[in-house]
């Protein structure tokens, strides 16, 4: 196959080849490290636009506010501040919140859900089974994230 | 900024697959591989390793479902986020005295470029906001989370095929050029 031309290599990106053209391109770009480097090109403009869809449908979502409620949400928000201010000292948080901060502290130990090696990392050190600054993290995977099945 | 909640038949997927329904499963894995491999060939990976990684993304979600790891799938940013750390293990694995900054450095772009990205999503937007109300919202569907095929967005949006291909083809060629600027 002779070098695929940008149109192909964007039609890659956004999946609109068959999948014998398909094919034909990732072969080449196997193969081909110039061309693998516009296809990754190509796939980062893919990604931009995924962000630009999602920024896109957030804006959509926020409720659009005329100019002239502001002054009335305004005047809510600072009765609000002054309720907040002037009641008693704040009640223990109720079981929602607490169930809601220990799934987050479970969560920080499934390194699959946060897929963040700062998170095992840390954690590993904490239970003083790794060294931060050590280049190869020395530490029992099975111990410090079940889940990640690293080795040390 | 959050992304669009998935449809309905999305989310009915996802709660089969986190019951472990094999099914459901492949239908996520059909529905989002495509997403994982341009991501990671996005990261600097030939189409090959893209795949062989992505592989191992599904395997280790599935693993992980299967030893209830996984109270909840929300796709593709699950995938994703595992695609993300599987190939920065990659790396280190490659290059074993590289540090854990080391690493997230090959990795992270730049200042720089971070600023530029942001630059670049703005007059994407202002780009969008050029084209029709209906071409809009047909291209924040086809680049939904739950990435729905042509046919199943011309039936949601009344068009043919041909002309929601065109219009996406437009709509893409319209930010690209906004994205090169």
């Amino acid at each position: 196959m002779d070098h695929p031309h940008d149109d192909q290599l964007a039609a890659w990106a956004a999946g609109e080849l068959s999948e014998e053209r398909e094919r034909g391109v990732e072969l080449h770009a196997d193969a081909c490290p110039a061309c693998a480097a516009r296809l990754t090109g190509f796939a980062k403009q893919e990604q931009a636009l995924f962000a630009a869809a999602e920024a896109s449908q957030g804006r959509s979502r926020t409720p659009r506010i005329p100019g002239w409620a502001w002054g009335s949400i305004a005047l809510v928000a600072v009765a609000a501040a002054a309720i907040v201010m002037l009641r008693p000292a704040s009640s223990p948080p109720s079981t929602g919140a607490v169930e809601a901060v220990v799934q987050i502290e479970n969560m920080g130990r499934d390194c699959s859900l946060r897929a963040d090696i700062a998170e095992c990392e840390e954690e590993a050190a904490n239970q003083g089974l790794w060294v931060p600054s050590a280049p190869v993290p020395r530490y029992e995977a099975e111990q410090a994230c079940t889940d990640c099945g690293r080795s040390g | 900024m959050s992304p669009a909640r998935p449809i309905a038949s999305e989310r009915n997927v996802e709660v089969r697959a986190e019951a472990g329904d094999e099914d459901a499963w492949n239908t996520l894995i059909e529905r989002h591989n495509r997403r994982v491999v341009v991501f990671l060939v996005s990261r600097g990976l030939r189409p090959c390793e893209a795949r062989e990684l992505a592989q191992e993304v599904w395997m280790r979600l599935v693993t992980q479902q299967r030893a209830n790891k996984l109270p909840r799938i929300e796709l593709p940013g699950l995938a994703l986020a595992q695609a993300r750390f599987l190939h920065l293990e990659a790396i280190r694995r490659e290059k074993p005295v590289v540090s854990l900054d080391q690493a997230r450095a090959i990795q992270a772009p730049a200042a720089e470029e971070r600023a530029l990205d942001r630059i670049r999503l703005g007059r994407a937007l202002e780009a969008l906001d050029g084209c029709g109300a209906r071409d809009r919202e047909l291209f924040e569907a086809a680049y939904g989370p739950d990435g729905p095929t042509h046919d199943a967005l011309a039936a949601r949006f009344g068009l043919s095929l041909q002309r929601t291909r065109q219009i996406l083809c437009a709509v893409r060629a319209i930010l690209r050029t906004a994205l090169e600027e």
